[in-house]
């Protein structure tokens, strides 16, 4: 009997919180570190009366994300009640686009097992409003269990965007690579910051095995990812699961699981399920989307991140892990390439990215954008050091004096008391003319033929670097000792 | 399509109205009515027909992006008796 295989069937949907200063359907604020309930206001409330008004931003910032992923963007949407009854949506209902949604149809490319390039398609992008948020623990510091719940509207009406794939993600490292490419590509896009660490992107997985002896075990929704980390643990943690319930010639039962991150398990949930019912939205009329409107949007989106690193690997030669490095963050690829506008060598440029900048930005705390440096000086500091007129060590030093003093490189040349081009010709040979005179035992040694090692003429050529404080050429050195001793 | 007097119970629940025998008889004959009524609307050959949701030709207004805080919020806040600070209180509510 042949050994049964599994294949994990995995679907994710992501929500990512669209960039915009006021909320999706009124003008309250999207700052949810406000004082709580403080960004609030009739229509974010539910108060009867009010009525939704859509925000123009947060319908580009949708057209520029679905762009990112390759989507299609629809001349016709429409806005849905999805009936939900929890207290952090004070209306009822959650107001969002389901069966119409703005952009649909894209893909975003991972590497599968073997390394090949493979599509996850994107069904669709749709826009929605947030929930607000509920703290468990009691607002005067009382410990959780009391029996009250404290509720903050201040994100309730920010808008999001649900991303929802195909099942096409084979693994948990698939997985990760998807979510990671396309929250860099949404970045770029400038739809989003997509900050993981302030909640902006929260995924779901749908899991399910397929059995080489021809078994389907049914769909688990998995919930409450929301970091890469989490993610890829609750995927491999739902296929191990799923395959041994299989494999005990059991049946998984279609359900919802929570992850817990703590304890590195789902749990079934034993949250009531609402009945997911939707209406149309009667107080927002259909959104038109026109071919020209999309063309304008389509006009703002820069080249994607994996794009751009292709191109640096492509026409650059920077090593693949390099250009997604330097590409990961848009800001340090904009510096990076217009340090090779200004004429470094590409694969010089990025080394010095990202090792001296890196290193100064971290210290320092910096964002590229605030860097001191401008990438053109940076590049000509780069190049004198490629043309050998400063040693990589010297570079180094005076980048770290620009990087102190807020100057430029000549400044810093001038004050670091360098010599540019190195110590070389009469200069070097006066160096060389005054060791030999202070260690005439030495010199006779070597004239003696008694240096047979080689030893003595390495410690003159040492004193020779000392006297010229390392700009000498070690090379040129050693040659013109070996003639001045001769 | 029939709703059976449990589901019309169901429904009663959902929409939080407490119904006597009497009034949740009378409410499943009333809605059962009612979908005896649609249900003569599947003799229309619909096929080529988008869904209808306005009656009239409207496009979605937009807004520009543009903050305007709602000047009394602690009205709002006021209007629930379940207020603690500037938290609103509900039942807590168990996630796991």
């Amino acid at each position: 009997m042949s050994e049964l295989t599994f294949t994990p069937v995995i679907g994710i949907e992501i929500h990512i919180r669209l960039k915009s200063d006021s909320k999706i359907f009124c003008s309250c604020s999207t700052n949810t570190d406000a004082p709580a309930n403080t960004n609030i206001c009739p229509v974010c409330m539910g108060l009867p009366g009010s009525l939704p008004h859509l925000n123009h931003r947060v319908v580009e910032q949708g057209m520029l994300a679905g762009m990112a992923l390759n989507c299609g963007i629809r001349p016709k949407s429409l806005f849905f009640r999805k009936s939900y009854f929890y207290p952090d949506l004070p209306k009822g209902h959650q107001i969002s686009q389901c069966d119409l949604p703005i952009t649909t149809s894209g893909y975003i490319e991972v590497h599968d097992s073997e390394g090949n390039l493979k599509k996850i398609r994107v069904h669709h992008l749709h826009l929605e409003e947030d929930v607000g948020s509920l703290h468990h623990s009691a607002s005067d510091g009382r410990l959780e269990g009391a029996d009250t719940s404290y509720v903050d509207y201040n994100r309730s009406g920010t808008p999001l965007a649900e991303i929802v794939s195909e099942p096409d993600v084979a693994s948990a490292a698939e997985a990760v690579e998807y979510v990671t490419t396309l929250r860099r590509r949404v970045i770029y896009s400038g739809a989003s910051d997509v900050e993981l660490e302030k909640g902006m992107m929260r995924f779901d997985a749908n899991v399910s095995m397929k059995c080489s002896d021809g078994r389907w075990g049914r769909k688990v929704e998995v919930k409450n990812m929301n970091s890469f980390k989490a993610l890829e643990r609750a995927i491999e943690y739902e296929i191990k699961r799923q395959k041994k319930i299989m494999l005990s010639g059991g049946e998984v039962i279609q359900e919802t699981r929570h992850w817990n991150d703590s304890k590195g398990v789902t749990t079934g949930s034993r949250l009531k399920e609402f009945y997911r019912k939707f209406i149309v939205e009667p107080d927002l009329p259909p959104l038109y989307i026109s071919q020209e409107w999309v063309n304008r949007v389509r006009a703002r989106m820069p080249e994607m991140p994996d794009v751009r690193a292709n191109r640096y690997v492509s026409e650059m030669n920077l090593p693949r892990e390099v250009a997604d490095f330097i590409t990961d963050d848009k800001n340090l690829a904009d510096y990076f390439e217009s340090c090779v506008k200004a004429g470094a060598n590409p694969v010089r440029a990025a080394h010095w990215v990202r090792t001296e900048v890196l290193r100064v930005m971290n210290e320092k705390q910096l964002k590229i954008q605030n860097f001191m440096i401008t990438p053109e000086v940076l590049a000509g500091l780069v190049n004198r050091v490629d043309e050998g007129k400063l040693s990589t060590t010297q570079g180094k030093e005076v980048f770290d004096y620009m990087c102190a003093n807020n100057c430029g490189v000549d400044e810093a040349v001038k004050n670091l008391g360098i010599t540019e081009g190195g110590v070389a010709g009469s200069a070097l040979d006066e160096i060389i003319k005054s060791v030999l005179a202070a260690n005439p035992d030495v010199l006779n040694e070597i004239k003696s033929g008694l240096d047979k090692k080689g030893k003595k003429l390495k410690f003159l050529q040492g004193l020779v670097m000392k006297e010229s404080k390392g700009q000498a050429k070690p090379q040129e050195v050693a040659e013109a000792i070996a003639n001045a001793v001769k | 399509m029939k709703l059976t007097s449990e589901q019309v119970n169901d429904i009663a629940i959902e929409s939080r109205l407490l119904l006597t025998e009497q009034e949740l008889d009378g409410a499943t004959r009333y809605i059962n009515n009612f979908l005896d009524i649609l249900d003569s609307f599947k003799e229309l050959d619909l096929t080529d027909v988008e869904p209808f949701s306005f009656a009239e030709a409207l496009e979605c207004p937009l807004r520009e992006d543009k903050v305007c805080a709602f000047p009394d919020t602690e009205a709002i806040l006021h209007e629930s008796e379940h207020v603690d600070g500037s938290y609103f209180k509900v039942p807590r509510i168990m996630e796991e």
